[in-house]
């Protein structure tokens, strides 16, 4: 025990980048015995830290610094060296033909499961994960861990400028969502540690820009409908919103031709950064449309949403009975769908009513211990009456 | 005179009045270069129109009366201008815009490594009830290089620049180590160059349309020390809300707008035991209140400075609202004829933004002249009292508030409980009315107007007690009616706000204004030719 004691108060370490063994100055070292702080220090300009006198017991080392992941790190370790894994940065300009920066235009970064599932906005409210462009048209994303992105630009009417401004108004450019260099051929950039990918520029160059026009099918007057036109091909972004007028009309213009799903949600309670705020009284639509030229008396259906019921597929003893979920549209109908979901192993859960739609779900914790579902796509393009079942996998005790 | 007007109504009521119109160009103030896409908004009538490529537009068929036209380039620059429009007649009104200014830079710590997530603060100084008070204005926050750009920044006023790094929310016990010794050091607000107190910060001011890059700033560090206490209420302990913030800059009014900050903040156990950490020497803020929004019941605040050791002990009771009386009174014998029109008055908190649940007691409805009322649920916090719309022919004489004067002062609602606010208001009151001209005795348009009275000796009194204005487009500007007594008046072509770089040139100036004698129930007319400020 003594031993141990003095061992603890001689030991100095360091703290490196992962890559190049370059010493971190300014790290932050918490020294942890259970959930108390025993010490906070840091590392000088040489990236070295010198642990103070501690009374001898099982402590480890949580390091953090921006723009780093964060480590731990058990005690005693020798050599006691931390490397930290850098972010990864991706930046360049959102432009239109000439040179002139697209006005609030946000660009994100993408991820998505293994290598052919949907691409998702990466955390998107987590500091660095979206950027609005600047007046130079200039965006930067950073703080991306390890792991393979995509960067998508949305502009015009978009989600997140209605979302913000509650005002729908597509420019000379029309709306649209684009992904790096192309829609066809997302470039994929890839993150080990520290890499910088930079002048990522997007150029807004739209071809011939179309209108789209008709009416909601409501019995009487309402206010609080609004509309959205999401790409078949790149679902994640609505490309445009437009609030429908009291009698159900509705009218979007610049939108780029192509497959889109047209939907429609209200009575909205309010607007919030994932957009329209629906509830159980609210009532949808959606229907493909092709644009290829303008669209004019398109008539949208409304129907109230219908909730799934899901369950686990197995239970395993000595694990928990329900696992949480996050719950998010796959295709974005400009309806705020987000949520949390508790499904459990025994009896069936309702979802919130949902408009048809592909859903995503994804597991929020992962006990080591005991089998864990991956992320689950509900397809309630045809809703069902049955009760739908999650898979688990089975895997040993690692 | 009778058969003229006679005449007239009849002409009036077989034509229709013609309709006039505002024209004009909107260009740069400094390369005079068109600005086109500016907005231009009207009022009243709610109007707006926007310029075209060479700068133009237009307003037409408009009733004659006065309009206010705004006009806004981005979202820096915007001036404001006044027309009257007589029937059948064509305006014409141009802007020149002032463009706003923006700094940048990065912030480091002592290892020159970049600050990320830090708060970059510009922070104006404005004279405001007695004192020189710092205020936060524009905010921008570091990016993963450190960088930051403050936008919209006003040229020509002096500002500071404060870096801050701070975590906005805090546990209701922090868990930094018992000794100071172990701890990480504290990040002290930094005043660029490097200055720990706006003191020690460089005044900059930009010019129209500046960039200035390189304002650098590397955070300064200290000692970090630990603050513990109990939050209660008059029963007992509480699990209240707290935030923490340093006294000075603070959030609030500055320029024509405001912005406010939500300190670091943080909810007490059912103990209401606190242990707040990292703090740097300095004085602090430390509120504490009960749920946010309705359910507001409880406040209070106590003033924590922290030296060199850790502070223990630190009780913050939060009050109950209270209810506070009020009258509008007559200082001195009662107008002739019944006053029918109602006055409105506001209580603003001086360094945080309203809570939904006080707003019942701050904007009360309008008050009858002369009436008593009741403001239900103002919280143990300070005041700015504001009052509007009085009526004509009298003025706000004193607000007092348990017996003193609040008409500088902000009032204490939580130190002096049960007391009347009495809003005072005189009769005795006449009228400065001015034209402005130039040495050939041409009218001056749109010129600023102060006026102050000679006992204002200082720059913080005179701040409190000026009275800005404006000529209209013949030169013309009547005041309010306003206490008699004798008043330095001036014209001026420059712009006028409450920093100290704009109220000590008006100070200066006093040698070049007008002393005008306002005798009580009289007025004053006085013709000016506007002088530059020095």
């Amino acid at each position: 025990m003594l031993l141990f004691l003095l061992l603890l108060s001689a030991i100095s370490g360091r703290v490196v980048e992962d890559r190049s063994g370059n010493a971190l100055p300014s790290a932050e070292i918490r020294v942890m015995r259970g959930s108390e702080v025993m010490a906070e220090l840091e590392t000088n300009s040489d990236g070295r830290f010198e642990l103070p006198d501690l009374p001898a017991g099982d402590y480890r080392l949580e390091v953090s610094k921006p723009n780093y992941q964060a480590a731990t790190l058990k005690l005693p370790a020798d050599p006691l060296i931390v490397r930290l894994v850098r972010f990864g940065v991706i930046s360049g300009h959102v432009l239109d033909a000439d040179g002139k920066a697209v006005s609030s235009a946000t660009v994100f970064a993408m991820r998505r499961q293994g290598d052919s599932g949907p691409w998702r906005p990466f955390a998107p409210y987590e500091r660095g994960h979206q950027a609005l462009v600047d007046e130079n048209g200039e965006y930067r994303l950073f703080n991306l861990p390890p792991g393979q992105y995509a960067a998508e630009v949305t502009y015009g009417a978009s989600k997140r400028v209605v979302s913000q401004t509650g005002q729908a108004q597509a420019g000379a450019l029309g709306s649209g969502v684009s992904y790096y260099p192309s829609n066809s051929e997302p470039r994929i950039f890839s993150v080990s540690g520290g890499e910088d990918y930079s002048d990522i520029d997007f150029s807004i160059a739209p071809g011939a820009l179309y209108q789209v026009s008709g009416k909601l099918d409501l019995e009487t007057p309402k206010r609080g409908f609004w509309l959205a036109l999401t790409s078949q091909a790149q679902p994640a972004f609505a490309t445009a919103m437009t609030a429908a007028n009291d009698d159900g009309s509705f009218h979007f213009s610049g939108i780029p031709p192509g497959s889109y799903w047209l939907s429609a949600a209200g009575p909205a309670q309010g607007r919030g950064a994932f957009g329209m705020e629906v509830d159980e009284n609210s009532l949808f639509g959606r229907m493909p449309l092709e644009v290829g030229g303008d669209v004019e008396g398109v008539t949208v259906g409304l129907q109230k949403g219908r909730s799934a019921s899901l369950m686990l597929a197995y239970s395993v003893q000595g694990c928990p009975a329900a696992l949480e979920f996050s719950f998010s549209s796959l295709e974005d109908s400009g309806a705020d769908l987000e949520s949390n979901i508790s499904i459990g192993f025994d009896k069936p859960v309702k979802t919130r009513p949902l408009p048809p739609g592909r859903y995503l779900l994804t597991p929020k914790t992962s006990d080591l211990k005991c089998p864990a579902p991956s992320p689950f796509i509900l397809d309630w393009s045809k809703p069902v009456n049955e009760t739908i079942k999650i898979p688990v996998e089975h895997h040993a005790n690692p | 005179m009778l058969i003229h007007k006679i005449f007239l109504l009849v002409l009036l009521a077989q034509t229709p009045a013609p309709k006039g119109s505002i024209s004009g160009t909107v260009v740069d103030a400094v390369s005079g270069t068109a600005l086109g896409g500016a907005d231009i908004y009207m009022n009243p009538g709610g109007k707006s129109a926007k310029t075209d490529d060479k700068g133009n537009y237009e307003f037409k068929d408009l009733d004659s009366g006065t309009y206010k036209l705004t006009a806004y380039q981005g979202q820096g620059a915007h001036g404001s201008q006044v027309a009257h429009v007589a029937s059948g007649q064509n305006v014409t009104l141009d802007f020149r815009l002032t463009t706003a200014a923006e700094i940048s830079g990065k912030v480091t710590d002592e290892n020159g490594e970049p600050v990320p997530g830090a708060n970059v603060f510009l922070i104006a100084r404005e004279y405001r009830l007695g004192a020189l008070r710092y205020v936060y204005a524009r905010l921008s926050n570091t990016d993963d290089r450190g960088v930051y750009h403050l936008k919209n920044v006003d040229a020509g006023t002096g500002y500071l620049i404060e870096a801050v790094k701070q975590d906005r929310y805090l546990r209701a016990i922090s868990d930094a180590p018992a000794d100071p010794k172990l701890r990480k050091r504290a990040t002290v607000p930094t005043f660029y160059p490097n200055g720990e107190s706006v003191a020690a910060g460089q005044v900059l001011v930009l010019a129209a349309g500046e960039k200035r890059d390189g304002m650098d700033i590397s955070l300064r560090r200290s000692a970090a020390y630990c603050l513990d206490g109990v939050l209660a209420t008059e029963r007992g302990p509480a699990p209240l809300r707290f935030s923490i913030e340093q006294s000075e800059p603070s959030s609030g009014a500055s320029g024509d707008g405001a912005m406010y900050m939500n300190p670091p903040s943080g909810m007490a156990g059912a103990d209401g035991r606190i242990r707040i950490c990292d703090l740097h020497p300095g004085v602090y803020r430390l509120e504490a209140y009960d749920a946010l929004g309705e359910g507001l019941g409880f406040f209070g605040e106590t003033e924590v400075a922290v030296g060199d050791k850790d502070v223990h002990k630190v009780s913050v009771v939060g009050r109950a609202k209270i209810s506070v009386r009020g009258e509008v009174a007559w200082d001195g014998k009662p107008p002739d004829q019944p006053v029918t029109g109602k006055i409105r008055l506001t209580l603003e908190p001086m360094t945080r933004a309203f809570f939904g649940a006080e707003l019942n007691a701050t904007h009360p409805p309008p008050l009858a002249v002369p009436g008593e009322f009741a403001l239900q649920g103002v919280l143990a916090d300070d005041y700015l009292t504001k009052t509007f719309g009085i009526p004509d022919g009298i003025y706000v004489k004193d607000i007092l508030y348990g017996g003193q004067s609040a008409l500088r002062e902000p009032i204490h609602a939580g130190k002096t409980m049960g007391t009347d606010l009495r809003i005072m208001l005189g009769t005795d009151g006449g009228k400065i009315s001015l034209k402005t001209q130039d040495k050939d005795g041409n009218a001056i348009p749109e010129c600023t107007v102060v006026l102050f009275p000679d006992t204002a000796n200082s720059e913080a009194a005179l701040a409190d007690s000026m009275i800005p204005g404006q000529t209209d487009q013949y030169g013309a500007y009547t005041s309010a009616t306003i206490a008699p007594g004798s008043y330095y008046v001036l014209a001026t072509g420059d712009a006028v706000n409450r920093t100290p770089e704009s109220i000590g040139k008006l100070m200066r100036a006093r040698t070049q204004a007008q002393k005008v004698d306002l005798k009580a129930g009289g007025s004053a007319a006085v013709t000016l030719l506007p002088v530059s400020l020095q």
